[in-house]
C-alpha cells in the first residue's frame, strides 16, 4: 500500500477541509434549533460573549470559575447543544492549553508554596541561576490551584465561544458586528471571505475525490506534491477570477463604492429582559 | 417602437489579444424578447457583460435609451443610478452574484443601493420572495442553498431592483425540470408585464418556448444571422454551421442511426431513411 501511505498527507489535509465543511453544517443545524440562546438576538449574544470573556479572565479564584462553568453548562443544556461533542472538544483543548502548558508551575521549583505531593527529597536546597531548588521537590497546593484555575479558564472561554457560535447562524453573527460600528463594507468583506472559504473548501474536496477516483496505480511522493502544488495554483487562479466576477456582480447591482446594508431592527422586549438577566448574572460573577 | 438598447460595431478582445466579439451590432426594442445563441466560447456572456457595462469594448458604442454608456460616464453617480436601475443581470454562476450574509440581505442589497428607504426596500423584497416562493429561504446564507435555489435567489436579487431590461446568462443551466419550467413561466410573465428580456443561451428549447427574436453568434464571434425563433430553429444548415446541432450516431436495437441532433430540441430523424443495418 505504498500509494496509500504516500497520499496520507493529502488525505489528512483534505480530512481537515471536510471537517470544516461538516462543522459549518453542524453549526447551521444547531443554530436553527429551538433553544434558549437561539431565541436571543445575535447582538445580545455578542455582548454576552465579550462581558463573560472578561469576567472569566478577571476572576482569580476557583469557586467563581466553577460557578461560571455550571452556568455555561446550564445554558448549553437549555440551548439543546450536544454536550458530549461540545465538552469533549473544550476539555481536550483545556487539557492541552490549560493543564499541559501550566503543569510545570504546579511544582515548587517554579511556584513556591506548600508541598502537598512530594516527588523528590534532596540532601539540601540549591540555587541555580534564578531558580531556587528546595530540598523537597513536589507539587504545591498553590501550584495545583493555579493549574486548575488556568484549565478552567480555558474550558470556560471555549465553552462560552462554542455556546455563542453554535446558537447563532454565522451570517447573523457577522451582521451583529455592526454593534461596534464596523463599516458596512467590512461586514461585506467578512461575509465574502467566509462564503468563499466554504466554496473553495468544497472545490478542494471535490478535486481530491476526483483525483482519487482516477488513481489506478501508486502515487509517488513527488507526484502527490506536484498535484498539491498544481491544485494550489489552480485555486489561486480561480479565487482571482471569482474576485473579478463578484466585483462585476456587485457593480451590476448598483455598487458604487459605498455600501448600504440592512439596518438593524431594535431589540425586542424579550431580548431586553434576557439582556438584563444576563447582565445581573455578570455582576454576580464579578462580585463573587 | 423605440430602441431601448443599441450596440454598434462592438469589437472586444480579452487582454487585447483573444477575440471575443467582432464587429457586432444589434438593437433591442422596449418590451422585446431577444435571445443571443451560439456555441460555447462564441462571446455570448461577453456581449451581456458589455451590454451591462461591466467591461468596455475596444471599439464600438453601447446606447441605453439613446444615452451612450462609456467608462467615463459610468463614473458619474447620476448616470450609474440611471443605468443600473434600468438593467438587471442574472449571471451564469449565481455564486458570483450572491455576496450578502443572508438571502433577505441579498434581495435588499439592490434596492438599498438605488437609494430606496428600508421600508420601501423591505416591501419590495417581501413581494418578490412571495412571487418566487422562497419565503422559507429568507434567513439562509447563500452557500447553504442548492443550485436551483441559488439561481432563484440571484433572479430575485435582480427583480427587486425592478429593472426595465433583464439580461439572463444561461438562465436554465443546472436547473431541475420543475425549476426550469417555473423559470420559463416567470420569463413569460415578466415579458407580459412589459420587461425587455435578453437571454444568452445555447439551449434551443428555451428560445422555442420564449418565441423570441434570435441573434446567432458564429464561432468567429460575429453575428451570423438574426431572425424569429421558428426561422432560426428551422435552419438546420445554419445551426450545424454555428455548432449548435451536430451529427449523431446511435443504436436502435441492432440498427445504427445517423442524424443531426441537439441535446435540447432536436432529436428529429426518419428512422427508415437514416438506418444503416
Amino acid at each position: 500500500m505504498a500509494g496509500h501511505s504516500r497520499l496520507a498527507f493529502l488525505d489528512r489535509g483534505l480530512l481537515a477541509v471536510s471537517r470544516l465543511l461538516k462543522d459549518t453544517y453542524v453549526q447551521w443545524d444547531l443554530s436553527s434549533k429551538k433553544g434558549l440562546f437561539q431565541c436571543f438576538d445575535p447582538r445580545l449574544k455578542l455582548l454576552f460573549l465579550i462581558f463573560f470573556a472578561v469576567a472569566i479572565s478577571l476572576k482569580r479564584d476557583l469557586f467563581s470559575e466553577i460557578v461560571v462553568m455550571v452556568m455555561l453548562l446550564g445554558f448549553s443544556l437549555l440551548s439543546r447543544l450536544p454536550l458530549v461533542a461540545v465538552y469533549s472538544r473544550t476539555i481536550a483543548l483545556g487539557f492541552v492549553f490549560g493543564v499541559l502548558v501550566s503543569f510545570p508551575s504546579a511544582c515548587n521549583v517554579i511556584v513556591p508554596g506548600t508541598v502537598v505531593f512530594p516527588l523528590v527529597t534532596l540532601t539540601g536546597s540549591h540555587d541555580l541561576l534564578f531558580y531556587h531548588i528546595p530540598r523537597t521537590i513536589g507539587f504545591t497546593r498553590e501550584g495545583l490551584q493555579l493549574v486548575a484555575l488556568l484549565s478552567l479558564r480555558v474550558v470556560n472561554s471555549l465553552t462560552l465561544c462554542t455556546l455563542v457560535l453554535y446558537t447563532t447562524p454565522f451570517p447573523d453573527l457577522i451582521k451583529a458586528l455592526r454593534l461596534f460600528h464596523l463599516p458596512s463594507v467590512v461586514i461585506l468583506i467578512i461575509t465574502l471571505f467566509h462564503k468563499y472559504v466554504f466554496i473553495l473548501a468544497c472545490s478542494l474536496e471535490e478535486m481530491h475525490l476526483s483525483m482519487k477516483s482516477r488513481l489506478m496505480s501508486s502515487f509517488t511522493s513527488a507526484g502527490a506534491r506536484t498535484w498539491a502544488t498544481d491544485r494550489m495554483a489552480y485555486i489561486y487562479r480561480k479565487t482571482h477570477r471569482t474576485c473579478e466576477d463578484v466585483f462585476g456582480g456587485m457593480l451590476s447591482r448598483g455598487f458604487t463604492g459605498e455600501v448600504r446594508l440592512t439596518e438593524s431592527a431594535p431589540l425586542s422586549r424579550l431580548n431586553w429582559i434576557a439582556g438584563s438577566a444576563l447582565l445581573a448574572l455578570w455582576f454576580i460573577v464579578i462580585l463573587l | 417602437m423605440a430602441d431601448i438598447l443599441r450596440l454598434e460595431n462592438i469589437t472586444y478582445r480579452y487582454h487585447n489579444m483573444i477575440p471575443a466579439l467582432d464587429n457586432v451590432s444589434l438593437s433591442v426594442q422596449r418590451g422585446e424578447r431577444l435571445a443571443v445563441i451560439g456555441s460555447n466560447g462564441c462571446g455570448k456572456s461577453t456581449l451581456l457583460h458589455i451590454m451591462n457595462a461591466l467591461i468596455f469594448p475596444q471599439s464600438g458604442e453601447v446606447y441605453l435609451e439613446g444615452q451612450q454608456a462609456t467608462e467615463k460616464r459610468l463614473k458619474e453617480k447620476a448616470f450609474v443610478h440611471f443605468f443600473r436601475q434600468r438593467m438587471g443581470y442574472l449571471f451564469q454562476d449565481p455564486d458570483v452574484q450572491l455576496f450578502c450574509p443572508t438571502v433577505f440581505d441579498e434581495l435588499l442589497f439592490g434596492p438599498l443601493q438605488l437609494g430606496l428607504t428600508q421600508e420601501e426596500s423591505t416591501a419590495r423584497v417581501l413581494e418578490i420572495m412571495a412571487m418566487l416562493q422562497m419565503e422559507n429561504l429568507k434567513d439562509r446564507p447563500s452557500y447553504m442553498l442548492s443550485g436551483g435555489e441559488k439561481k432563484r435567489v440571484a433572479l430575485g436579487a435582480v427583480l427587486t431592483m425592478n429593472p426595465d431590461i433583464l439580461l439572463l446568462d444561461e438562465p436554465g443551466n443546472g436547473l431541475d425540470p420543475r425549476s426550469y419550467s417555473l423559470l420559463v413561466e416567470l420569463m413569460v410573465a415578466l415579458s407580459e408585464a412589459g420587461k425587455t428580456i435578453i437571454v444568452a443561451t445555447h439551449d434551443l428549447s428555451l428560445i422555442g418556448e420564449l418565441g423570441c427574436r434570435v441573434v446567432v453568434l458564429s464561432e468567429q464571434h460575429r453575428v451570423e444571422k438574426t431572425g424569429s425563433a421558428e426561422e432560426i430553429i428551422g435552419d438546420e444548415e445554419l445551426l450545424l454551421r454555428v455548432n449548435l446541432i451536430h451529427e449523431h450516431v446511435h443504436y436502435h436495437g441492432s440498427s445504427v442511426h445517423r442524424h443531426v441532433h441537439s441535446h435540447y430540441l432536436f432529436h428529429r430523424h426518419n428512422h427508415k431513411e437514416s438506418c444503416e443495418e
